[in-house]
């Protein structure tokens, strides 16, 4: 079984011309069970792809070609770029922190470009692909033949390490493709790299081989008429099946069933991000939502007087809601937020759907009777819906800074500057 | 700031006499109109002594005895042309006013041509030569030489305002209903218009007033503004009669570019591209209009090598007009070249001959007249990925350096010998590969081959193409083997040879 493990989307500025979900829905067409989005120096696409991949069924791998220095690569003219894709949490937090630190660089949009150096602090967790046109491997070739192009490649090996490495091999009918592919072979059995067969897909259809044509000249600034040997030379770059792909390689098995390996390796998805909001200390032996039970009885109690039946099953409703989604410290971080504001006399209101919450209320985060006005607390955090809550406190805006900088722990700090 | 102002005064009779000085002994009066309404706009001395006065009509000025001449724009336009070569041989710095008027900015030429006084002379003798006789007025400021040139005859040099006091208000063209005023008031010279108080003036009759004083003080109101617009080679002629033979046309154009050449090397410049435009007179059907293509033949030669030699851009003018010739008899021929810097070549004293550049244009201009515009020339390849895309350009041998580079040792490299154009051949496929090919009367048998290599494009035009190519090994019948480059054309399956390996 064959999965593309190097698509563009039109996430990739004039360069794709397919949307994620025109890919994703392709992919279903095909059966394709996964398909890898290396959009140009960034992971715009990734969320829309991922989206679109869960309504077709199919696993959106993460990744993006990183474009490194032209000065580095003397002797070629365009851009060199590196196909990366993230294996776990590790490479994508890697790959993200890479791209940002060279795009908060980059004086002109889209200018921005990567050195070794950082490709090597954040290689961890990350698989590297030699490329198609535009990667390493054919820019070594070009720029001094086979030795330069295993010199290369070897330089990938000590930056991501022998088993994150893959020879990428391109098929789209073209004679200098496949004297590189010759190349990329031979160095793949002399450093014991495995082959990986790929793409280089551009579109979702052949048919949209047109749009990736206005694309090329929108890009160069040309007319269609003009633009000559910039253009595709053909319609090859299109999301194959997996039959066809078999067939394409039909004399490199190996190159297909990498893939497949390669995919299953691929554990990161974007619905596992892994984020945790920060914690908030307690004291040994206690627990956050212990804690947190504890300051909402209490405030309850305040706010209410006597706690009838109704405020408690709502109240206990509320907090197995919150134990149960993992956030009782990002309330006590509202809470402590709050109450150092109300210790300092600065004023200090929640607002929003959190009104809704009764937990909310006996905090003191808000101010409004949730109970009492018949709100409906799963407007505001609900099980079902798997989103984050969003608690909303007014500030006066010179407060600010001193509300999160004094609060009682660094974690609420860094929260309440968030 | 030192300036010159060239003023041709009767600039229409000027223009006349300038081409036909033998009209200069008699009473001529220029007549201009639309007929019947022909009127004289334009008369010598003598005629004017016959009773012939500007604003007659053409009948009235034949009866007093004048020889009444239609106004030439052609001789007017060669005019005004000599006037503004003239002005620019003395500086590069020269502002047309108008047709009968340049101003030169003659600052800094003490060294290269004397006092202001010998350069206006200069300039004055050189316009005679073209048989035009100019005034030239000399002063601080161009608004103050052009008063000058237009008030006084030959060569005047404004130092102070009150030189040109005694001159009349009426050369600074005032409007009606200031002249009017001022006459009223017993105005009539710049020096009196000068004296007067400029705030009584500016309260009495506005801004002109103040603006035609400032003029008359000597003061400068209009800036100078060097022309910064190209030279223009270019030479017309309309035709008393349309044409239809080659021999008389090249007489005419032969004329036009003698003038062409040697307005060139008077510029230090040649020519590599010349262009031509025939009015055409075809015959004409009532209430059909016809096209811009039938009323004019329009043409560019482009030479590689720049020149300035009239026979050589005469006859390559004669091979393009037998090559396409007009389809109707010509009324007016247009010349107009492109000015370079002419080559100066240094030939190396070891340096291998090489054809002279001028023969090998005629040569294959002859060629082109002979084959084909599109036969000759060197072919060079176009930006696209059809295969063969390629055109005919222009021939042009490459530059030989007598400096001997070192030999460098080359790998063998398989060639591949194109037919052009390719053969027809009948090719058999099984399973995308192909199995037989027959050619030019010979069958072989594909006993290996590369996987077929695609290439398609312009599928935004009706030409759109796309094409599956493989390099064949084929083995013939009578055992011989031979490499191949095959292709077929996917929108029609013929199939082709495109070349054999060495």
């Amino acid at each position: 079984m064959y999965v593309e493990l190097h698509a563009r989307s039109a996430f990739s500025f004039l360069e794709g011309a397919a949307l994620p979900e025109q890919l994703a829905q392709r992919c279903a067409e095909i059966q394709m069970p996964a398909l890898g989005l290396l959009d140009r120096d960034g992971i715009y696409g990734s969320a829309r792809m991922h989206v679109a991949a869960e309504d077709a069924g199919i696993k959106a791998h993460v990744g993006a070609e990183v474009t490194l220095a032209n000065s580095l690569l003397k002797g070629v003219a365009r851009d060199v770029r590196y196909p990366l894709l993230a294996a776990n949490q590790v490479g994508y937090r890697n790959l993200c922190r890479l791209i940002t630190r060279y795009k908060t660089r980059e004086k002109n949009k889209g200018e921005g470009f990567s050195i070794p150096e950082e490709i090597r602090e954040h290689s961890n967790g990350l698989v590297c692909l030699t490329g198609g046109d535009e990667g390493p491997l054919a820019a070594a070739l070009q720029r001094g033949g086979i030795e330069e192009a295993q010199s290369e490649i070897e330089k990938l090996v000590s930056i991501f390490g022998q088993e994150n490495v893959y020879v990428e091999l391109q098929r789209h009918f073209e004679r200098e493709e496949e004297y590189r592919n010759r190349a990329a072979l031979d160095i793949a059995s002399r450093l014991r790299l495995p082959i990986l067969a790929t793409n280089g897909v551009c579109y979702a259809k052949r048919e949209q081989r047109a749009i990736a044509d206005v694309f090329t000249c929108l890009r160069n600034k040309r007319r269609l008429d003009t633009a000559g040997k910039l253009l595709c030379r053909n319609s090859e770059r299109y999301l194959r099946s997996p039959s066809e792909m078999e067939q394409l390689f039909y004399d490199l098995p190996d190159a297909i069933q990498n893939t497949k390996e390669l995919s299953n390796r691929l554990a990161f998805t974007l619905e596992k991000l892994g984020y945790e909001f920060p914690k908030y200390p307690v004291a040994d032996g206690d627990t956050m939502a212990a804690l947190l039970r504890r300051e909402t009885m209490a405030g309850a109690r305040d706010r209410y007087g006597d706690l009838t039946p109704k405020i408690l099953a709502q109240l206990e409703h509320e907090l197995a809601v919150i134990e149960k989604l993992d956030l009782a410290g990002y309330f006590l971080i509202v809470w402590d937020i709050v109450r150092f504001c109300n210790r300092q006399k600065i004023f200090a209101q929640g607002r929003g759907s959190a009104a809704n919450s009764a937990v909310c209320y006996s905090l003191g985060i808000t101010a409004v009777d949730s109970i009492g006005m018949k709100l409906l607390f799963e407007r505001f955090l609900s099980e079902e819906r798997g989103e984050w809550p969003d608690i909303d406190v007014d500030l006066p805006r010179e407060m600010t800074v001193n509300a999160s900088s004094s609060t009682s722990t660094s974690d609420t700090a860094h929260a309440a500057r968030q | 700031m030192l300036f010159a102002s060239v003023f041709i005064p009767d600039f229409p009779l000027q223009a006349l006499f300038a081409r036909k000085p033998e009209l200069r002994t008699e009473a001529v009066a220029l007549i201009d109109g639309k007929p019947p309404l022909l009127k004289v706009m334009a008369v010598n001395e003598k005629a004017r002594k016959t009773g012939v006065e500007v604003g007659l009509m053409k009948a009235q000025a034949e009866m007093a005895g004048a020889n009444v001449i239609l106004r030439s724009p052609e001789f007017e336009q060669l005019a005004h042309r000599s006037l503004v070569a003239c002005a620019q041989n003395f500086s590069p710095r020269v502002q047309d006013k108008a047709a009968d008027l340049v101003v030169v900015d003659i600052e800094g030429l003490r060294s290269l041509f004397g006092s202001p006084e010998q350069i206006a002379t200069r300039i004055r003798a050189s316009l005679l030569q073209e048989r035009l006789r100019v005034n030239v007025g000399v002063a601080s400021n161009p608004d103050s030489a052009t008063i000058a040139a237009r008030g006084f005859h030959a060569v005047v040099i404004v130092t102070e305002a009150k030189q040109i006091g005694s001159l009349p208000l009426t050369l600074l063209g005032p409007s009606s209903e200031l002249l009017e005023t001022m006459t009223l008031w017993g105005i009539t010279t710049l020096g009196e218009l000068a004296a007067l108080d400029a705030r009584a003036l500016s309260q009495r009759v506005g801004q002109e007033g103040v603006l035609l004083q400032k003029l008359a003080r000597g003061q400068q109101v209009n800036p100078f503004i060097a022309d910064d617009k190209e030279l223009e080679f270019a030479e017309r002629t309309d035709l008393e009669y349309s044409i239809e033979l080659l021999d008389p046309l090249s007489f005419v154009i032969s004329s036009l570019l003698e003038r062409i050449c040697a307005d060139l090397e008077e510029h230090s410049l040649a020519t590599n591209e010349l262009d031509y435009e025939l009015a055409l007179d075809p015959p004409r059907v009532a209430g059909v209009e016809l096209g811009d293509q039938q009323l004019f033949h329009r043409r560019t030669i482009k030479m590689p090598n720049p020149t300035t030699d009239r026979k050589l851009l005469l006859r390559l003018l004669q091979l393009d007009l037998q090559s396409h010739p007009p389809t109707a008899p010509v009324m007016s021929v247009s010349l107009r070249v492109h000015a370079v810097r002419p080559r100066y070549v240094q030939q190396g004293l070891f340096a291998p001959q090489t054809p002279d550049p001028d023969k090998l244009e005629l040569t294959t201009a002859r060629l082109s007249n002979l084959l084909g515009e599109n036969e000759v020339g060197s072919p060079e390849l176009l930006d696209s990925h059809r295969p063969r895309a390629f055109v005919m350009a222009k021939f042009e041998p490459a530059k030989v350096s007598d400096s001997k580079s070192p030999s460098r040792v080359r790998s063998p490299k398989i060639a591949l010998r194109l037919f052009e154009p390719a053969k027809r051949a009948s090719i058999r496929i099984r399973s995308d590969a192909p199995l037989q090919l027959s050619f030019d009367g010979k069958h072989g048998d594909v006993i290996k081959h590369s996987p077929p290599w695609l290439t398609s494009g312009e599928w935004w035009t009706e030409a759109d193409w796309s094409r599956k190519e493989w390099d064949v090994q084929l083995q013939f019948a009578d055992g011989a083997i031979a490499d191949y480059r095959i292709s077929i054309d996917l929108q029609t399956n013929q199939g082709f040879v495109e070349g054999s390996y060495d």
